[in-house]
């Protein structure tokens, strides 16, 4: 069956009402999530899990729910980064570089409405984008054994630990912490239980809904204890929510190079949205940033991080769906719960649940439409939720963090857990240990554990059946550059910046 | 400093794992690879980065007043005091009582926390209940109060 076709089956079921309605939830759940600082998509898809399941959704409108989630809130993100100059995400960072300068000079409309377009643009392109490199990488990935699979997760995890944070080491601290956490709970093989302490609760292993919201939800309530009261976001007007023909023209080119940047940074395992958007921010500024406008609001500098991210999480899904491999914190637990609704993702997955992948992807642009409507004129009502005080916002976020972790067992072990990595991932946020890896080595743990298994059960034992295939060599190497090219550049950089410094002086 | 004791706690960390993980005996028919062989492999990772971590030190990050700690700490501790009373107060008075007490951590006023706990805790109790159909504790203590 050829692609147009199988597209037109997806969209049939994307297009059934509680898909549509789902789509439409998850996009303005999604905007919201992503506009609020210190919730994002990775609480709140972790706390609709449980409630998925028992309201019984079938797996694919949860998917495309949880998609709805992902990519809605790379929209809201850019709301407060623009308007408040605070970050929904981290993936916004950016965004508040040159967004908020224009707001302070009442340009918010614009620069608004400039997000969305961006957004869109790069959320639509790379869906196209999706569709034809996805079966691709999986038809090519039906070759992966379980040594190449093993390998895989080790490059997936290097990739990570280079990207995020400054220091490689504290992040494959916080992947082994992951790893660590999915040995807990009876072996693969059924035949010990291990580090249980006796605990039957944790016979079955660490619920990652548990270790998801203390880790991100709860330790976010309390690092925004230590902000000072009263900080509430006063917004300044920002005028009409539109940008001329000029303005979008002069930011075509941005948005087009970013989408493209933003997407292949999307696909390789470990990287996300966040570091596609840096990326694309700073080749943006060498590349046209003549005048050195960049910072004192360029709407081309809000275009280019937008379509990046946006791009980026569209990316994300590749790797996951296509390899079982997850691309960002977020996809990891869209795959989590991929598996806990008995769905494998890897190779097979396009082939044996077609209607997963292709109604996913109909949603998609289904979803993109809506946000795009969602953002352009009717920003103004999201705008008044930025201005709910954070005395009403944090308990919130606290007690929705409770009721979803009860929802998943209804034990009162689960709150104690929730809260102990609440502390824990407080401590690793004050040391500067990431918290998506440990997410990634959790969901990651088991599965790299059964390949690791079955690899040198074929092998009868031998380590080298992990350096005998070209795929588990390509990706050795690969591993190998990963960690080491950022430290390199770092110091070039560092070299070169002192150099500046001695010549200027 | 703080990177270093903590690059400590986590080698320290790393040996306990790797030596609970070597006492794990094999189960009958593990055959080529022990229960204890992915974690061994973690236990010598984690000890690796740990050292790395040990050696190459960030600046030291901004701990929290003693002040903030103890916000912090009677959070986490009124957490973990709500784990405990969910079942017997049921969960519309203790989520009442915590989500107020989250809020006025936050600045609310003593009304407006009340307000905030009241009404978030009985539309989730409503929506959960009646919406989702996930059950939530009803509280024993006060059907006992009220005899039955």
């Amino acid at each position: 069956m050829d692609v147009l076709s199988l597209l037109g089956q997806g969209f049939g079921v994307a297009l059934e009402p509680l898909n549509l309605f789902l789509a439409f939830i998850g996009v303005l759940l999604g905007t919201v999530i992503g506009m609020l600082p210190g919730i994002g998509p990775i609480n709140a898809i972790a706390i609709l899990i449980p409630i998925t399941f028992s309201l019984g959704l079938p797996v694919t409108s949860a998917m495309i729910m949880f998609a709805g989630i992902y990519y809605g809130s790379m929209y809201g993100n850019s709301i407060s980064s623009i308007l408040l100059n605070v970050p929904g995400t981290a993936a916004s960072v950016v965004t508040a570089l040159d967004g908020f300068p224009m707001a302070q000079k009442g340009r918010g409309g614009p620069a608004l409405a400039m997000s969305a377009i961006a957004s869109f643009v790069g959320g639509t392109l790379s869906i196209f984008a999706l569709i034809f490199f996805a079966p691709l990488l999986a038809r090519w990935a039906i070759n992966f054994g379980p040594a190449e699979y093993f390998v895989l997760m080790i490059f997936a995890f290097s990739t990570l630990s280079s990207l995020t944070g400054n220091n490689v080491f504290k992040a494959l601290i916080s992947a082994s912490f992951g790893l660590i956490l999915s040995t807990i709970g009876l072996d693969p093989q059924g035949t010990t239980t291990r580090f249980t302490y006796g605990q039957l609760q944790l016979y079955d292993g660490m619920d990652f809904v548990v270790v998801a919201i203390g880790l991100f939800a709860i330790s976010e309530v309390l690092q925004s204890l230590l902000d000072k009261a009263g900080d509430e976001g006063t917004t300044t007007a920002y005028g009409r929510v539109f940008i001329s023909v000029k303005e979008f023209m002069a930011s075509l080119g941005s948005m087009l190079r970013s989408s493209v940047s933003g997407f292949l940074i999307g696909v390789l395992p470990g990287a996300g949205a966040t570091i596609a958007s840096f990326v694309a921010y700073t080749t943006e500024k060498q590349l046209i940033d003549h005048d050195d406008e960049f910072g004192k609001g360029d709407i081309r500098g809000v275009a280019a991080p937008e379509a990046a991210n946006n791009a980026a999480s569209v990316g994300a899904f590749i790797p996951m769906l296509t390899l079982g491999v997850p691309g960002s914190g977020t996809t990891a637990v869209i795959l989590a719960a991929l598996l806990s609704f008995g769905v494998t993702p890897g190779p097979l997955l396009i082939q044996n649940n077609p209607e997963i992948f292709w109604s996913l992807a109909a949603s998609m642009y289904i979803g993109n439409v809506m946000l795009l409507i969602l953002n352009l004129p009717l920003v103004g009502l999201f705008v008044r939720i930025l201005l709910v005080p954070r005395y009403v916002l944090m308990p919130l976020v606290a007690t929705l963090s409770f009721v979803g972790v009860y929802a998943v067992n209804g034990s009162a072990f689960d709150l104690w857990l929730m809260t102990g990595f609440g502390l824990a991932g407080f401590v690793m946020r004050k040391l500067g240990l990431p918290l998506a890896p440990v997410i990634l080595g959790l969901v990651l743990g088991e599965l790299m554990e059964v390949n690791l298994r079955r690899a040198l059960v074929y092998s009868r034992g031998s380590w080298q059946v992990f350096f005998e295939s070209p795929i588990s060599i390509g990706l050795w190497i690969l591993t190998l550059v990963g960690l080491i090219l950022p430290i390199v550049i770092r110091r070039v950089v560092k070299q070169r910046a002192k150099r500046r410094l001695e010549a200027g002086a | 400093m703080s990177d270093r004791i903590a690059a400590g706690v986590v080698f320290l960390l790393a040996a306990y794992y790797g030596l609970a993980a070597n006492r794990l005996e094999s189960g009958f028919g593990s055959g080529t690879v022990a229960p204890k062989d992915f974690p061994l492999l973690l236990a010598g990772a984690l000890a690796v980065f740990a050292i790395c971590m040990f050696v190459r030190v960030d600046p030291e990050p901004r701990w929290p007043k003693l002040g903030q700690w103890v916000n912090v700490v009677t959070v986490v501790i009124s957490f973990a005091l709500y784990a405990y009373l969910l079942v017997p107060l049921g969960f519309i008075a203790a989520t009442s009582l915590e989500t107020a007490l989250v809020s006025q951590r936050f600045g609310g006023k003593l009304w407006q926390a009340l307000v905030v706990g009241v009404l978030a805790s009985l539309s989730l109790y409503v929506l959960f209940v009646f919406g989702l159909d996930i059950s939530l504790p009803r509280g024993n203590v006060w059907s006992n109060l009220w005899g039955r």
